[in-house]
């Protein structure tokens, strides 16, 4: 009796603290947020050829990361003019690295980081680094534009109204899919001629109108494959720094403008990386990554100086210091802001001032990006 | 130097293969074709490659990406991955298709054609050497010489593992 009594004592005493503990815990419960928060936002591809492309989505003004888009394998994505979807390409294969590939299709809703719907398309989809020119809209963004390659290369065209491919359009040694007016696009070919198609909304297609003449030398001095869209032309970045304006003239693919930004400038200095060049629409101004040393095979070497260049003067503005980047995106606000990323993984954010010649100053990073940042795009 | 080009050109995609062949064959390896034409006519090819970028090529041993057979290779050397130069990793399958090189062997200062063959069917080794060298590379209108593109894409198994770097010719006579 003495023994049970003083156990009962001596629970009576240990169980008092929890009590009270009891009477003052509030639990916390699992919740999930529904919105990111609001602002323009910066959106990075870490691309995977083996496993799950991540998509990092960042505030703009600050670099907070604000969450992820998750998709398959060598994903590309491209963001509606209003920020507010993102469409991706990707591939899952059945065992993630073997198997039978299903490529996909995904809408996603920016504001809240899920998807909207997805739908298959051909699994000729080409499975290569993340660019703007293999992933595109035409006709406004009533249709996709994706980039086939097995390694015959074509255009699937894909219907987002009815949610699935309606063409595939051949274009045997030409490269990536620039939307023109209406249900066209240019692309790239290996022969230095530039190529016009157009498909109807049933999914036909006509010929190609090929360039008067080779437009660029792919030997000699080779183009990056992402140009500037300025207006309803192309700028695109040649591998020895020029630059080239491409419109639809008449109906005709025409090299209109052409002129160099590295002409007796000492260094070496060439573009370098994947998305070389962007531009900032209200100013007029282009920026380029550039390296030095340039060589036969540095074209994907990281940048060391970004070069504003006023394109109606055809004159470089300013060069500012620059971080290895490999792709770069230009805000269009009245006052221009550049987003880059590259070898180092760190995405850098930097401010332009006008009244400076556009000189670009760091004005925050984000680092660890992911394994391969291919790709940075903004809605800003 | 037919029988390679062929090889690398079987897996075109049937639905488009008459035209692409077509295409491929006047633009798409025009480079990659040229060079091949030069070695058969024996005309040489002098890319430029500076003295001091000649002498760590000459120093440098096989897994290293300075080797001269890995002057375009841009991916994980398979020679880290657990298998060679020239053979794919245990349990991984080699690409149908492939990019080609143009490198100079320090050696004899000749240029040679150096197939990139992607080994594929599982994911890439941590601790592999992954190398970033374009030398003569070009975007995918050249298609053969495009070195950012899944070289696995042809195979039924297209996970991205590493690379080989096989001379297959010789390009300069």
């Amino acid at each position: 009796m003495r023994l049970q009594a003083f156990i009962g004592a001596a629970s009576l005493a240990l169980a008092a603290p929890a009590m009270a503990q009891d009477a003052e815990f509030v639990p916390e419960t699992v919740s999930v947020q529904e919105r990111i928060a609001p602002g323009a936002n910066v959106f990075v591809m870490d691309q995977n050829w083996s496993g799950a492309s991540k998509i990092n989505v960042l505030g703009a003004d600050d670099l907070s990361m604000k969450g992820n888009l998750s998709v398959g394998r060598e994903g590309q994505m491209l963001l509606s003019a209003d920020g507010a979807t993102l469409y991706t390409t990707s591939g899952y294969a059945r065992r993630i690295t073997y198997g039978e590939m299903e490529a996909v299709v995904h809408e996603f809703d920016v504001a809240t980081l899920t998807h909207r719907r997805e739908f298959t398309i051909s699994n000729k989809r080409a499975m290569v680094e993340s660019q703007p020119a293999l992933l595109g809209f035409a006709d406004g963004e009533r249709f996709l534009l994706v980039q086939n390659a097995t390694p015959a290369t074509s255009i699937a065209v894909v219907d987002l109204a009815r949610g699935e491919q309606i063409a595939e359009i051949p274009t045997p040694g030409c490269w990536g899919a620039l939307a023109t007016q209406g249900r066209g696009f240019l692309t790239l070919c290996g022969d230095g001629t530039v190529q016009a198609f157009a498909f109807e909304p049933d999914g036909s297609f006509g010929e190609p109108v090929r360039s008067a003449a080779p437009i660029f030398d792919p030997d000699a001095d080779a183009l990056f494959t992402n140009p500037a869209r300025v207006g309803a032309d192309f700028v695109f970045a040649s591998f020895g720094g020029n630059l080239l304006r491409v419109a639809m003239v008449d109906g005709v693919p025409t090299l209109v403008d052409s002129f160099s930004i590295t002409e007796g400038v000492e260094g070496d200095w060439a573009p370098g990386g994947s998305e070389v060049i962007a531009y900032h629409a209200p100013s007029g101004t282009a920026f380029v990554l550039m390296h030095s040393g340039a060589e036969e095979g540095s074209h994907k070497d990281g940048a060391e100086e970004i070069w504003a260049v006023d394109l109606d003067a055809k004159a470089v503005l300013y060069r500012s210091p620059a971080h290895h980047e490999n792709s770069i995106a230009a805000g269009q606000g009245e006052t221009p802001v550049l987003f880059a990323v590259g070898e180092s993984s760190t995405l850098t954010r930097y401010e332009v001032d006008p009244e400076a010649r556009f000189a670009a100053k760091p004005a925050g990073e984000a680092e660890k990006m992911g394994g391969f940042p291919a790709l940075v795009l903004t809605s800003q | 130097m037919t029988e390679l080009i062929d090889r690398l050109l079987k897996r075109l995609d049937r639905t488009v293969e008459t035209r692409a062949r077509r295409s491929a064959r006047t633009h798409g390896r025009r480079s990659f074709m040229a060079r091949a034409g030069a070695a058969l006519v024996g005309v040489a090819i002098s890319p430029v490659l500076p003295f001091d970028r000649r002498a760590r090529a000459q120093e440098a041993g096989e897994d290293a990406c300075e080797y001269w057979k890995h002057c375009a290779l841009d991916g994980n050397l398979c020679s880290t991955s657990g298998g060679s130069l020239t053979s794919c990793p245990p349990g991984s399958e080699a690409s149908a298709v492939s990019w080609v090189g143009t490198c100079r062997n320090p050696e004899d200062d000749k240029d040679y054609l150096v197939s990139y063959n992607d080994c594929c069917g599982k994911a890439g080794v941590s601790s592999a050497t992954f190398c970033y060298t374009s030398q003569g590379e070009r975007p995918g209108y050249r298609m053969g010489l495009y070195n950012d593109i899944n070289w696995c894409m042809a195979n039924a198994n297209t996970g991205y593992h590493c690379t080989v770097s096989v001379v297959v010719g010789l390009a300069d006579a």
